[in-house]
């Protein structure tokens, strides 16, 4: 009971600052973006892949994740639903097809598409958690995250 | 002497006599005003004399020096804040101590269960790498699809047969976030 005066206190000092805080969020700019991951697989065919990537800044949400530009990962990879409107997300996918339907060297494997509120483009960090060519057997794969660049008509 | 200053009368301009008459007469006329109009013309002049006797005292006011407009908020919140940490109450939990609570909580479920879980992600490494990720599920698939031996503990999902959806159960495991992934 005694806390009833304080707590109307706080609450009301935190709508003023809320209503003037969405003043100021209304100016910020959303755009979308989006960023390919490709692994390289160092000449062995490329059967499976799982990687983690992170967007750092509480202003960038994943809105959508595709599929890479090789047949045999063109298929959107495998994601924990919960990641979307998230900043993080760990894809992996597999094809059990033979040795030479599946890509070698560097490859995209996926896209993911993100909701950027502000001007400034955020950083991402991200890692190989494992990578598998034909039979199961782990190879020493890298991964590389690049920003897509914008088409012409996006630039319009 | 200059006739030029002198009087006279047989030049100045007669006006008629109803005029004059009428012209005397209009400030005989008595106009009507009624008492209560009166009165309120006159608080209203009183109260006009009152705040220009006033003024000066407010201006004294107003060479005091400049107080912000959120200082009663501010002296507000401190008095609430005094009496807050003054005043006998019930206790508190602070986030620290909540935290370990829920931690501790999470010891407890696991010392309870310890075999089941451990079991479950054994089950699912397939490939008994020490650790559930997405070759697990494509060694599986591999083996299905190629009709190899298929041991019977791969039945993640428990349905009686390992099949494709075993392998899923594996995938969706090997790409969940965890608590910590989804602050």
């Amino acid at each position: 009971m005694r806390l009833l005066p304080f707590m109307l206190l706080i609450g009301a000092l935190l709508a003023d600052g809320a209503f003037a805080q969405d003043i100021g969020n209304n100016k910020e700019k959303v755009s979308f973006r989006a960023v390919d991951i490709f692994v390289k697989s160092k000449g062995q065919p490329l059967a499976a892949y799982q990687v983690q990537v992170a967007f750092l800044g509480l202003k960038t949400k994943i809105s959508g994740i595709e599929g890479g530009s090789h047949p045999a990962f063109k298929k959107p990879p495998l994601y924990d639903p919960k990641a979307m409107q998230t900043e993080q997300v760990i894809i992996a996918a597999y094809n059990t097809a033979p040795a030479e339907d599946l890509p070698k060297g560097k490859v995209r494997v996926a896209t993911i598409h993100l909701q950027i509120t502000g001007s400034k483009a955020p950083e991402f960090s991200f890692k190989l958690i494992t990578a598998g060519t034909v039979e199961g057997r782990k190879i020493p794969a890298k991964v590389a995250v690049e920003w897509r660049k914008k088409s012409r008509e996006d630039r319009q | 002497m200059d006739k030029r200053n002198q009087s006279q009368p047989e030049q100045e301009p007669k006006a008629p006599a109803k005029l004059v008459t009428d012209l005397k007469d209009l400030h005989k006329e008595h106009i009507f005003v009624p008492p209560k109009v009166d009165q309120s013309i006159l608080n209203a002049a009183r109260e006009q004399l009152e705040e220009t006797s006033r003024e000066p005292a407010e201006q004294e006011t107003a060479g005091q020096p400049w107080i912000p407009q959120w200082a009663p908020w501010a002296a507000a919140a401190c008095l609430m804040l005094l009496l807050f940490l003054t005043l006998p109450g019930e206790k508190h939990t602070s986030p620290s101590a909540l935290a370990k609570a829920s931690v501790s909580a999470k010891e407890v479920a696991l010392k309870q269960k310890p075999s089941s879980l451990a079991t479950m992600i054994s089950r699912k490494d397939i490939n008994k790498d020490g650790q559930v990720d997405i070759l697990d599920a494509f060694t599986l698939a591999s083996r299905i699809k190629a009709g190899a031996a298929i041991e019977e503990n791969w039945d993640i999902n428990g349905d009686g047969q390992v099949n494709q959806a075993d392998v899923e159960e594996i995938s969706a495991f090997a790409v969940k976030l965890g608590p910590e992934d989804n602050s």
